[in-house]
């Protein structure tokens, strides 16, 4: 190349240089600097959408405020993030050299941080549309609901206009504070108190309204009062911070002589003499206490403002007003107090007790252990204030209650300090992992709330209070073993490690009393003997996806959601109206959902079930139509049989074909109607129908007792297979969701805990299972009854309460049907099924001989 | 080495003010938990002396109780009756167990119309074999023995929900045969009611008396109503009158219910509060410990449940009523909490205060309480009413005060209660008098509202 190419080809390069956008290139510096805090706020938006989905009960899971915090995170972390990290990296001076204006720096790095905002809001509405959280009673774009919500705190909270509005005054907090001030982590804090000020306004606001007026606004009113106030402060704090900016990115000017001077005689004269006022400490933790007390008084003012108004401000503003007085974690002001014991844990290992500055106290042999004491005095007094206030207005206002309401969601002292402990303890811990100061003031409250979703999770199935003190005190010691390394900066990747390990520990060590029960519940015996079932099992479970045999649905109730709704199509009028008046007509008409009678009569291999309300009203017909036949007079006897014997087929039918379904429900029912069908048929007013042909195909129809043993083996080892592997297509395959008696267990079994219910259905499944394998005789010297009772029950009565034993048995069958309430195996091996076999080996025997006459004639 | 004093220095001192917070947190942990060890001694005591006056809390002695004073013998024909009615029901064109429209007709005599008077003739209709069997019950059987399963309310509701239909029943009956003139099957259906559902009757829980208190008051009402027209006669009267003296057994009926209710719960006390506990609106809300003086609070208000005291008596149905309101202070209710609070509420887990879980459960006995004082007192007003009539009937006058009905045959202890007098008497037109029933004193009433002294009226024309 020659040298004039060369020199044209520079010229030009140099001039591109010179046009480059310097913007551009900024904007795009600033985008990179941002990138972490929106990663780890979406990987904290995941951990904590999976631990409320999968920890929290029904009525907490997937709660709107968790979608709209991390917006409000996102604009507490982007100012302090873009403007503390140039602080941090000393890069603001050269940022002062570069040929940008100031204005224009300071406009960038708002741009950016505002598309971070939007692209965190599109993200949070996205997936709160998705997951159709939030649309009670009206949009959550209006600024009131209505209804008996409108006066719900926590949903007219989640009004999203207040919520946008909020975060970009908050926005322009952070920018503010990090502008303004060079601590980072008192920027962070003070961010805190700043964004509360237009909510306190605005609440002042509205009580002066209230004192003036005697009566509270409208709910649409109050929000109003609410936006229009976070819209004023706006600008406002636009205003502040871009003078905070520029002043900040100003030139320094040098220090002046005069000034110069000053610092060195004072110098010369502190190295001359001991200052007198200087302290002197004869234990190295005092000193380090001192040492943290004088060089952030500000932090600790911050936190411990935020700490007690967290806990004195919600009781003071519930005095002399009939507003509830509450501490529930949807309280804005507890998350407030919340939020300072994250940041009071986070301030241990950060600023002075960051770890290059550990390492002087190190150099200078102070043990780990004082060091690690020293750091946490401070935070741990002034969370123990808060305790202590809390303590004594929960001890005023419980012992002064004249309301059920003000004191029905008081914690304890005791749960408050475990719940305050759980999350200084894992922000402490965050503290020391997570390097960067903002993230680690960010990451602390995310990981803070999942240890206290699982926490709270064990607790409310039962774990002992020294295990959730355990639970709470683990994180501190992690970091006590890690002080050595922490302090001369050698602790990676061993903290990581013993992350896991803490981590691994916190969540297995809860559950071992719950382990330990299981253990205990599976040395009874009573479990299943899976490898001896398992070729049983097998087996049916084959056969059954094997056969062809249809399942219909016989009748069934619309329900909201339209399960177990037959379509009409194949019913008519007339073929339904042996059943239509056990049906409740107000609702729907008997042909939108009968199946024909006549077409299960038509299929002998059709199989059938029957929900439960629909169960309890033909058992009821049942029992009237044979009243109605009984106390018939004699001389109307020819009439009324005639509409007694329909029911009596129908039940039959029903009957038989319910013991072709594979569902245990069903064949408890089967057993319910075959008993009804033999007490019928075995009384003397029927004999002299015995001979008809109702009478003998009804009871020809009942299965012979191998047959009837068969048919629940299938159904208890089908629905047991069916509750053991819930996967959906399992359930439709066996024609059905959710086997009601199952349910009904599963309700019983809520107090025990973990899969202790699922262990007491395996027990019932196993009983039953093996009950019908011997026939009823007693396994191992104990009866099949005391075995049942005990899985069913567990250990809540005794056996003589209880539905297997002779006080209910003995009673003749008839007489003791339950309705809403269905034991398993309640009516096995009684004598009903010998009268049975009886009546059907009769009923046989005398259809064949009078075919024989039949055909002989 | 430097010696102690020269070691810690006046600051050292100074700044370790700041563990002054953590000692003084883990001072009042530790004042808790000495107040628990005091506090559960106290209750451990209490709760033997509620136990000790029930004879223990075996759950087996509800069950042998149970067993010695219900009959097997009609358990088949009352089952069948109660599956009937509902059928009957749910035939007759889709009356949910809940909805009644019968419930406002009140008794039309012949010659008046009768609303809903199709539907009536139709429910009757069907109920005949119902009745009949009903009828061919003795006695001596009413108390029907129910397979029940001893292990929580909802086990004993449906068979005690399923009554409600065959009071609703022997209603219609009623206001059929009223209306059709036929008195003497009008007076069966009243005397089923009292057979089934009377004093005689036994109950376990505060449901069941909750059922047969309606069937009293579907009794007393269509009685009460009926003596507004001239359709029963001297013998009608009497046999109704007799229907009504005979002896209600009001202590035996609380006894009998808080024996029932507190055997049943009480062995499994611990877990209806976590039942309670586990559906907090508390998110974070874990197993319940209940602090030992709140226990001992609790065996306190059993202690006035279970006190061997007239139940209707005003002092006493006073205490029941205020055991609803647990927290409203001694000043107020003497049955409600008088103890002081106490320390060990800080380590109670997780609500400092558990009184909100047992408020369903005194619920249920004030209300039943304050409902059998109502019943008690509407009883002797319907006795009173009819002595009226009969005097009206005998004398073709009103009585000239109601101590003249005392010298007609009416106790006199029906016209007062422990000396006050329980009735104004007040005619209002030549051919009608008014009957006042004295209200009650009530420990919840607003003292800016004051209730009346005298209300419940009743009419009774010539």
């Amino acid at each position: 190349m020659n040298p004039a190419t060369l020199d044209a080809r520079l010229s030009s390069t140099s001039q591109r240089q010179s046009f480059l956008p310097i913007n551009r290139w900024f904007l795009w510096k600033e985008f990179r600097q941002l990138t972490p805090l929106v990663v780890v706020l979406l990987t904290a938006a995941l951990v904590v959408i999976f631990f409320q989905s999968e920890f929290f009960t029904s009525a907490a899971r997937l709660s709107p405020v968790t979608f709209l915090v991390f917006p409000g995170l996102f604009a507490v972390g982007a100012g302090t993030v873009l403007v503390g990290q140039e602080r941090e990296h000393r890069t603001m001076d050269w940022l002062t050299t570069l040929p940008i204006p100031s204005r224009n720096l300071v406009l960038v790095k708002f741009t950016v941080s505002m598309v971070g905002l939007v692209l965190m809001w599109c993200l949070a509405l996205l997936t709160m549309t998705l997951y159709g959280i939030g649309q009670d009673d009206s949009s959550n774009w209006l600024t009131y609901s209505r209804g008996r919500i409108a006066s719900n705190q926590l949903v007219t909270l989640v009004r999203y206009p207040m919520w946008i509005v909020h975060s970009i005054y908050v926005l322009l907090c952070s920018f503010f504070a990090s502008w303004r001030i060079k601590n980072q982590f008192i920027a962070i804090v003070l961010v805190a108190p700043l964004a509360c000020i237009p909510l306190l306004f605005s609440e002042t606001v509205l009580e002066g309204m209230y004192l003036a007026s005697g009566q509270h606004l409208k709910p649409a009113s109050m929000h109003w009062t609410r936006i229009v106030v976070s819209l004023l402060a706006v600008p406002l704090m636009g205003l502040l911070s871009y003078h905070a900016a520029l002043r900040a990115l100003s030139p320094q000017s040098g220090p002046s002589f005069r000034i110069v001077i000053t610092r060195l005689s004072a110098s010369k004269s502190a190295e001359e003499s001991v200052t007198p006022s200087a302290p002197t400490f004869g234990s190295p933790t005092m000193s380090i206490v001192w040492q943290a007390m004088h060089s952030a008084p500000l932090v600790w003012i911050a936190l411990l403002s935020m700490t007690l108004g967290g806990v004195c401000l919600p009781w003071l503003g519930s005095a002399g007003s009939d507003r509830m007085f509450s501490y529930r974690v949807d309280n804005p002001w507890t998350l407030i107090s919340t939020l300072a014991v994250c940041w009071l844990g986070v301030s241990v290992f950060k600023n002075d007790g960051a770890a290059e500055r550990l390492q002087f106290l190190a150099d200078r042999g102070i043990s780990p252990l004082k060091i690690f004491i020293g750091r946490h005095a401070i935070p741990l007094g002034i969370i123990s204030l808060g305790l202590i206030a809390y303590g004594c207005i929960a001890t005023y206002q419980s012992a002064n209650a004249t309301e059920i309401a003000e004191v029905r969601d008081l914690p304890s002292l005791l749960t408050v300090t475990l719940v305050a402990m759980v999350i200084y303890s894992v922000s402490q811990w965050m503290s020391q992992i997570v390097q960067m100061m903002i993230l680690a003031a960010i990451i602390a409250p995310v990981a803070s709330f999942c240890a206290l979703s699982w926490w709270s999770t064990v607790a409310r199935h039962g774990a002992p209070t020294w295990m959730l003190g355990m639970f709470a005190v683990l994180p501190m010691l992690a970091t006590c073993c890690m002080m050595p390394r922490f302090m001369d900066m050698r602790d990676r990747p061993r903290s990581f490690i013993l992350g896991f390990g803490i981590a691994f520990a916190m969540f297995a060590l809860p559950v071992v009393p719950q382990f330990w029960q299981l253990v205990q519940v599976s040395r009874s015996n009573e479990l299943p003997d899976y490898e001896k079932l398992r070729p049983l099992c097998e087996k049916i479970v084959a056969e059954s996806k094997s056969a062809s045999s249809p399942i219909r649905l016989l009748v069934a109730h619309k329900t909201t959601s339209g399960e177990n709704m037959v379509t009409p199509s194949d019913a008519t009028e007339s073929d339904a109206e042996a059943l239509d008046s056990v049906t409740w007509k107000s609702t729907v008409e008997p042909d939108e959902f009968l199946i024909p009678l006549t077409d299960l009569k038509q299929q002998p291999d059709a199989a059938t079930t029957i929900p439960e309300p629909i169960w309890t009203a033909l058992i009821d017909r049942l029992m009237w139509e044979r009243l109605k036949f009984t106390q018939s007079p004699a001389e109307t006897r020819s009439e009324t049989i005639r509409s007694f014997a329909d029911w009596i087929e129908t039940a039959s039918v029903i009957a038989q074909r319910l013991r072709l379904n594979p569902k245990w429900y069903d064949q408890e029912i089967a057993d319910r109607l075959e008993v009804w069908l033999v007490d019928v048929l075995k009384n003397p007013e029927l004999q002299p129908y015995e001979l008809e042909p109702f009478f003998l195909q009804a009871a020809a129809r009942f299965p012979e007792r191998s047959q009837r043993s068969s048919a629940r083996l299938r159904g208890v080892i089908l629905s047991w297979q069916n509750w053991s592997y819930p996967t959906p297509e399992e359930r439709k395959a066996f024609g059905f969701n959710r086997d009601p008696m199952v349910d009904r267990l599963a309700e019983d079994g809520y107090s025990l805990s973990f899969g202790i219910w699922m262990m007491s259905l395996e027990s019932i499944a196993a009983c039953a299972i093996e009950t019908l394998e011997t026939d009823g005789a007693a396994i191992d010297g104990r009866s099949w009854q005391r075995r049942m009772h005990r899985a069913v029950f567990y250990d809540r009565i005794p056996f003589e309460l209880g539905p297997y034993s002779d006080r209910i048995r003995l009673p003749r069958a008839v007489t003791t049907i339950e309705r809403e309430i269905l034991y398993p195996a309640r009516f096995w091996f009684l004598e009903w099924e010998d009268d049975a076999a009886a009546l059907r080996k009769n009923a046989i025997s005398t259809l064949a001989s009078l075919k024989a006459e039949g055909e002989a004639q | 080495m430097k010696s102690r004093s020269q070691r810690y220095t006046t600051f050292d001192f100074t700044y370790a003010a700041v563990a002054a917070p953590m000692l003084a947190l883990i001072a009042m942990m530790i004042y808790a938990e000495i107040s628990w060890r005091t506090q559960a001694k106290r209750s451990d005591s209490a709760w033997q002396s509620v136990t000790d006056s029930l004879g223990g809390k075996d759950p087996m002695r509800l069950a042998s109780w149970y067993e010695a004073h219900k009959s097997k013998e009609q358990t088949w024909n009352f089952n069948r009756v109660l599956a009937s009615c509902d059928a009957i029901f749910a035939a007759n064109d889709a009356w949910l167990n809940h909805l009644d429209p019968t419930e406002f007709i009140t008794p039309a005599p012949p010659d008046e119309p009768l609303p809903m008077e199709r539907v009536v003739r139709k429910l009757a209709s069907d109920a005949k074999p119902v009745l009949k069997l009903l009828s061919e019950i003795e006695p001596e059987f009413a108390n029907v023995w129910q397979p029940f399963v001893f292990d929580k309310e909802e086990s004993l509701l449906p068979t005690a929900i399923k009554s409600r239909n065959l009071i609703r029943l022997l209603k219609i009956e009623f206001l059929d045969a009223y209306h059709a003139g036929e008195n003497q099957r009008a007076i069966e259906a009243i005397v089923l009611l009292d057979r089934f559902y009377g004093g005689e009757y036994r109950t376990i829980s505060a449901a069941e008396e909750t059922i047969r208190m309606e069937a009293e008051s579907t009794l007393r009402k269509l009685v009460l109503h009926s003596l507004v027209h001239d359709v029963w006669n001297e013998s009608d009267l009497a046999r109704i009158q007799s229907l009504l003296s005979k002896e209600a057994h009001w202590q035996r009926r609380w006894n009998d219910l808080t024996r029932g209710q507190i055997l049943r719960d009480r062995p499994w006390e611990d877990r209806i509060f976590y039942g309670y506990a586990f559906r907090s609106l508390w998110l974070l809300c874990p197993a319940m410990h209940v602090a030992p003086s709140e226990r001992h609070d609790l065996a306190r208000r059993f202690t006035t449940i279970i006190a061997d005291d007239h139940v209707a008596s005003a002092k006493h149905l006073q205490e029941i009523t205020g055991l609803e309101r647990p927290l409203s202070g001694s000043k107020s209710s003497p049955g409600a909490r008088d103890s002081s609070w106490a320390a060990d509420r800080w380590i109670q887990f997780p609500q400092m205060n558990s009184d909100w879980r047992e408020l369903g459960l005194f619920n249920n006995y004030a209300g039943v309480a304050h409902d059998l004082a109502d019943a008690f007192k509407e009883k002797r007003l319907t006795q009173c009413a009819i002595a009226i009539k009969r005097f009206v009937k005998r004398y073709d006058r009103f009585p000239d005060s109601l101590s003249q009905l005392t010298e007609h045959g009416l106790p006199a202890e029906v016209l007062n209660d422990r000396g006050i007098a329980l009735f104004r008497y007040e005619p209002i037109k030549r051919d009608s008098v008014r009957l006042w029933l004295r209200a009650f004193p009530q420990p919840d009433s607003n003292p800016n509202r004051p209730r009346p002294e005298f209300w419940n009226q009743t009419v009774v024309t010539k």
